[in-house]
């Protein structure tokens, strides 16, 4: 029996390591997300492009406009004197703002009357056109400040101060929200993608009812073929956090029994769905589309990891409790981030570990049926 | 000619007879225009704010009452169990154990002697304790919080509860103000502006994919040998191929404008005529995409692992959910080698900006290109494999 089991899932390795291809992917994949989350996708913003409409030409706003470029945010790319070629480089997609500078600008300030700036933005990109609305707000108040000291000297410090504490993150660094999005869409892609894949595929082949008629009982042969993907898993899982670790600063505050532990659960999570499709699919293809549409969406849109949770509707708010990589980041954000022990987590596991069972207990039922 | 055309009736029968397609070219357009469009959006609200005021006074309590009723910030009630009421936060303990929880988002904590120091004119500090995990929804609390307090300040600085000196009261009135105006999008409305992000993604991810899986589907089924015995020549067997995917891909993207038209009331201001031919020819680059991925691979598992391992670097570097401008140089220089990318950027120029032919002829010399370099390649690629 042992014998018979351990050659099974020598044969499943074989298979694995005998396609190439995937396996570069497949160890691939989490390391060229890490790169591309911690490189390249970044939320704040630098030199917007800009265009510059200034009717007063004085000093005053000449100061302005050499603030705006000194502060990095903004860049400037043309001087209009009239609607139409703004309105032109809008629809070219050559500027995200535009800044109107009124005629009597210096003039007003030295008079101490209140003047206006009008900022015109591409309000097709809504977060664009208000991270910038706040970086000129602070270009105009910092400006403001300065002129104020020019005219009574230094001033005297604000009857409130306010200290702010970023707690958890005082960097405010990004790493600390991609690094658990990333570990779950790569854990789920190989334990439930790969696996409802390569069961549908022996479906697909027919070779699925040669195992069955083999000697060895069904569950062992599930076993069998999900246990090289367990290990896979897991190897991507510790790649993942290595890189986090060693390469983008991720703080690990919590018990590494624990976090392993937690992987392992996960692991068995993923897994367990993955079974369920496949016992409900024929082919590969709508196993593939079942998966992407059925985990990966979910999983990168509703487990709060790209987007906040607090800003869905409430339909997808409750929908996103039932995708565990929800819980998930819970858990692992809970370990790494904040040292919490499981007395605080114990919500989220146990809920990962109900999944499991209804995973488990549903796909048993189908296969069931599927023999008879 | 004839060849062409009955090669591609033969695709499309073919394509159609598979059951999992129609779900797939129907389904999967509504299901991901409802959610994502839904789900896109960075906007933070319902903070939940945790109290933690020591001086007990009237105007503290007022501070309080003006961040709750800002709409931004909501005290939570309910407590589970364990946990310290988030409405008053009794001690540093407190505050962790309510942070460490996700009980609160921020915690607010006002000094003992802060109504004391405030009408004597002595300055006094407030605390903002956030928790930054999410460090962008971070930078937004606190800016609403600094925006509230500072705005709390100077209703009392000329209510006269802080004795101020006149001059500084003078300057502490803003003077310059700034007049904004969202053009193309006045309300700002996130769905407007991902919904044709969402299109533009739709279309290019399913070109990929059944680019990349059809012909390496013949292959593993072993009727590619089939076809190159027969008299069909490669370039027609290529466009015969790549033909039928073509025309599904503009299917589903009326389909998918459709739905943005009468669901989404999505603002379609440029001609439709231009989105179709800058939709065409991105689906040429992304069929030929597709085609070089089933030249390297020999079974549809790995063509679609390897068309979903491009894929989410596609749409991750498109500027779809993250704005191009904020990738560093190195990074948005690969969107010119991203027809996803060009694809996003004109949907949005032409459906919300209404940009016309003579607007965006840099993105369409860019896109040509591309086809023109992939293109070749795919062909390359395949005559090697198989000769």
């Amino acid at each position: 029996m042992w014998n018979a089991f351990s050659s099974f899932v020598l044969k499943e390795f074989k298979h694995i390591l005998r396609d190439k291809r995937t396996l570069i992917i497949m160890t691939g994949m989490p390391v060229v997300l890490m790169l591309i989350f911690g490189y390249a996708v970044r939320t704040d913003f630098q030199e917007a492009r800009f265009a510059l409409w200034d009717q007063a030409q004085d000093q005053q706003s000449h100061t302005l406009i050499e603030q705006m470029s000194a502060s990095g945010y903004f860049q400037q790319v043309a001087n209009i004197r009239q609607k139409e070629e703004m309105e032109q480089l809008f629809r070219q997609g050559k500027i995200k703002v535009a800044l109107v500078i009124p005629p009597s600008f210096g003039e007003d300030l030295q008079k101490g009357i209140p003047t206006q700036l009008q900022l015109i933005s591409d309000g097709t990109e809504p977060n664009t056109a208000t991270t910038l609305l706040y970086y000129l707000q602070g270009v105009v108040l910092n400006y403001q400040k300065r002129l104020s000291e020019e005219l009574l000297g230094p001033l005297p410090p604000p009857p409130i101060n306010i200290k702010q504490r970023m707690v958890y993150n005082p960097e405010l660094k990004s790493t600390f929200m991609f690094v658990p999005g990333v570990i779950t869409v790569v854990l789920m892609l190989i334990s439930a993608m790969l696996t409802s894949l390569s069961i549908a595929k022996e479906k697909e082949k027919r070779t699925i009812e040669l195992l069955l008629i083999s000697p060895l009982p069904p569950w062992v042969i599930i076993v069998g073929k999900v246990l090289p993907y367990i290990l896979l898993s897991f190897l991507n899982g510790l790649i993942i956090i290595a890189m986090g670790i060693l390469i983008f600063g991720m703080p690990m505050h919590g018990n590494w029994i624990f976090l392993v532990l937690s992987f392992l659960l996960f692991i068995m999570t993923a897994l367990s769905l993955g079974i369920l499709i496949s016992t409900k699919v024929s082919n590969q293809q709508t196993a593939l589309f079942a998966s992407l549409l059925g985990l990966m969406l979910p999983t990168v849109l509703l487990s709060g990891y790209i987007f906040p949770i607090e800003s869905m509707p409430t339909p997808l708010q409750v929908i996103s409790n039932l995708t565990p990589a929800k819980w998930f980041i819970i858990i692992i954000k809970g370990i790494m981030l904040k040292g919490i022990g499981i007395t605080y987590l114990l919500k989220p596991i146990l809920i990962l570990v109900l999944m499991t069972f209804a995973f488990l207990l549903i796909s048993w039922k189908n296969f069931k049926m599927h023999l008879s | 000619m004839r060849s062409i055309l009955f090669f591609v009736r033969k695709e499309l029968l073919q394509i159609f007879r598979n059951k999992a397609m129609l779900p797939l070219l129907f389904v999967m357009p509504i299901i991901q225009l409802l959610i994502l469009s839904h789900v896109a959006t960075n906007e933070v609200k319902n903070l939940k704010l945790g109290v933690s005021d020591l001086s007990h006074g009237i105007l503290s309590q007022r501070l309080i009452n003006k961040m709750t009723c800002s709409g931004y910030f909501a005290i939570p009630e309910k407590t589970g169990s364990g946990l310290p009421r988030a409405a008053q936060l009794e001690n540093r303990d407190q505050i962790h154990l309510a942070l460490d929880a996700d009980q609160v988002d921020l915690v607010i904590l006002i000094p003992e002697d802060f109504e004391q120091n405030l009408r004597t004119g002595t300055p006094t500090e407030i605390q903002l304790l956030v928790n930054a995990i999410n460090s962008m929804k971070a930078g937004v609390a606190t800016t609403y919080a600094s925006a509230i307090i500072s705005d709390y300040q100077g209703s009392l600085q000329r209510e006269g509860i802080i004795p101020t000196k006149e001059e500084l009261l003078q300057i502490s009135r803003p003077r310059i103000n700034i007049r904004y105006n969202h053009w193309f999008n006045p309300e700002l409305d996130y769905k407007t502006f991902m919904v044709p992000g969402i299109l533009a993604l739709l279309v290019s991810m399913l070109t990929l994919l059944l680019g990349a899986m059809n012909v390496v589907r013949e292959r593993e089924i072993g009727t590619i040998e089939q076809i190159e015995v027969s008299p069909v020549k490669t370039p027609v067997f290529i466009v015969g191929k790549l033909l039928p995917l073509l025309i599904i891909g503009l299917v589903e993207l009326s389909i998918g404008l459709l739905i943005a038209k009468f669901l989404f009331k999505t603002p379609m201001e440029g001609p439709l005529l231009l989105l179709y031919t800058f939709a065409s020819l991105t689906i040429i680059a992304m069929l030929s995409l597709g085609l070089m991925i089933s030249n390297i691979t020999d079974t549809q598992q790995q063509a679609m692992f390897v068309a979903w391992f491009f894929m989410i670097i596609f749409v991750l570097m498109s500027g779809l959910f993250t704005p191009i401008e904020s990738m560093p140089h190195w990074a948005q220089k690969l969107t010119y080698i991203n027809p996803i990318a060009q694809l996003v950027s004109i949907v949005r120029l032409n459906l919300l900006k209404g940009s016309d032919w003579t607007d965006v002829g840099p993105y369409f010399r860019l896109i040509l290109r591309l086809d023109v370099i992939y293109g070749l390649l795919a062909m390359a690629m395949f005559k090697k494999r198989s000769k």
